[in-house]
């Protein structure tokens, strides 16, 4: 018997939120082409933190007693659901990146550092926040307020506490350059250390709720943690 | 019977409302949100020592405040002074006026921003659970008809918001008083309860009723994520009227104070949401319909 069910997994991964995930990518181009430039930026990292939010919520999961007791290592259980999910948005990611930079405006490369470190932060954050929590919605609701908000305001805040330039999600080169110069730093040095932070917070929330998952009385709820007392 | 089972549903909903922490973590959000939005404000506006304009004796006269000392002090306007004061900002004081203004915006326009997006996703899965836990073939097997569960369910939904935004406002009114001083406490609940309330209470009824018919707890919340867009459309829609009709009044040459303005432009959105409140017992309607079509 393998230990990886990609059949099960895809399934109950729900593929077809990256189809949703392209179509706003497709509208936002078609509507605005200087946001479309960004388009796989501005959409990619709150679909795929929503999508990481539905994954595995263990107070939301019907079976979960079978799938603990099942013959293998219990991390699988999340990575069957999440590697076609980042397989699935990381396709579509792909595409929007070759799409826009076929226009000749920014190379593929610079692009895809763009997207990718704060869609895999984002998605590190969806699933930790549910898997603590045991609830999908509240996991949902973190990721959808949180980007809303930063997408809306941390420019602002960003130029009131420069020092927090490290956590944000959107920065680009230019304000890192900006930044830099405030600060009294190299821009590109700047940017990538927030890109490599955002990459490193999305491994440790992995890291933390693959772990989580080898107590399998505090996945199903059995002991007196605070968020896990009630499952209704 | 059927009436006592109703009262129980909405009475344990209520409960659960609260028990599953998530409606008190959107109000204890709501209020940091607002005081943080105070504080960043507070901080970063250039303090002004006008107070007010009086052009009702002659001559003119006008209140300032040392910033140093906090005194208030009158005297006679200059020409200047009394060309540069737009008419429907005399005879108030306008750090009162400031204070219920920003006030009215945070309860009018960040509050029911923060709500729709929250409430349709908190009170997504209030009926799938039942159903994902198997508890809805015993409420099947009882003599509640569907159609009363689904109100029992609504109007519990709309048990368990009521109370965070009593709180919230509270918790609103007490913190601006402190941190903004002075109000009119009068607009802002006119505000709160002509604007936020009807907003809130549509989001939640939509939020509890249109995944009714979905089979999990996981796909209620979906769909409550994609609700999300139509409820921000819709909030689009009235606060834009809302700020045309204020912002158009401000900028004719009115001679009516701008707070009877705001009161104006509350009322008069106060009334759309009303209206659009009736989505809330068509979407029960077709909800009861579709059950009772798939049994």
């Amino acid at each position: 018997m393998t230990a990886l069910s990609l059949r099960y997994g895809v399934r109950l991964s729900l593929p077809w939120l990256a189809v949703v995930s392209a179509v706003a990518i497709a509208l936002l181009m078609i509507a605005s082409p200087d946001a479309g430039m960004r388009a796989p930026t501005l959409v990619l990292p709150l679909a795929m933190g929503v999508h990481a939010a539905l994954l595995f919520a263990p107070g939301d999961e019907p079976s979960l007693e079978l799938l603990l007791a099942a013959p293998r290592l219990p991390y699988w259980i999340l990575l069957e659901r999440l590697l076609p999910m980042l397989a699935l948005h990381g396709a579509v990611g792909l595409a929007a990146t070759a799409l826009i930079a076929a226009k000749g405006y920014v190379p593929p490369a610079e692009l895809i550092i763009d997207w990718l470190p704060s869609a895999l932060a984002l998605t590190g954050l969806g699933l930790l926040i549910a898997f603590v929590t045991r609830r999908a919605g509240l996991s949902v609701l973190v990721v959808l307020l949180l980007t809303g908000g930063l997408l809306f305001s941390v420019d602002s805040l960003i130029l009131r506490f420069p020092h927090v330039f490290i956590l944000h999600p959107f920065l680009t080169p230019g304000l890192a350059y900006a930044l830099g110069i405030r600060l009294g730093m190299d821009g590109d040095v700047l940017y990538a250390l927030n890109r490599l932070t955002l990459v490193l917070l999305a491994l440790a929330a992995l890291a933390r709720t693959v772990f989580g998952l080898r107590d399998a009385l505090r996945v199903l709820g059995l002991d007196a943690h605070p968020f896990q007392r009630e499952d209704t | 019977m059927v009436a006592g089972m109703l009262g129980r549903i909405i009475r344990m909903e209520l409960t659960l409302g609260w028990r599953r922490r998530l409606l008190p973590a959107v109000g204890i959000f709501l209020v940091l949100l607002q005081v943080g939005l105070m504080l960043i404000g507070t901080s970063g506006r250039g303090q002004t020592d006008f107070i007010m304009l009086d052009d009702t004796v002659q001559p003119p006269l006008i209140t300032r405040v040392d910033l140093a000392t906090g005194q208030e002090y009158t005297e006679v306007a200059s020409l200047e002074e009394l060309e540069s004061i737009p008419v429907n900002l005399r005879n108030m004081r306008f750090d009162v006026f400031s204070a219920t203004f920003q006030m009215v915006a945070y309860v009018s326009v960040i509050f029911p921003l923060v709500l729709g997006i929250t409430l349709v996703i908190t009170l997504a899965d209030i009926i799938p659970v039942d159903r994902q836990l198997r508890v809805r073939e015993l409420l099947e097997a009882s003599p509640l008809h569907p159609g009363l569960y689904l109100l029992a369910k609504w109007l519990g939904g709309w048990a368990a918001t009521l109370p965070m935004l009593i709180a919230a406002l509270t918790a609103l009114l007490v913190t601006g008083r402190l941190i903004l001083g002075a109000y009119e406490p009068g607009l802002v609940l006119l505000a709160w309860a002509g604007v936020t309330v009807p907003f809130a209470l549509l989001c939640a009824g939509v939020g509890v009723l249109a995944p009714a018919a979905v089979a999990t707890r996981r796909r209620a919340i979906l769909m409550g994520a994609l609700l999300v867009p139509l409820v921000l459309f819709g909030y689009v829609s009235w606060s834009v009227s809302f700020w045309t009709t204020l912002t158009g009044l401000w900028r004719t040459d009115s001679t009516i104070a701008l707070l009877p303005l705001s009161q104006s432009a509350i009322l008069l959105t106060a009334q759309a949401l009303l209206v659009a409140l009736q989505i809330v017992p068509l979407l029960w309607l077709a909800q009861t319909a579709w059950i009772r079509l798939r049994r």
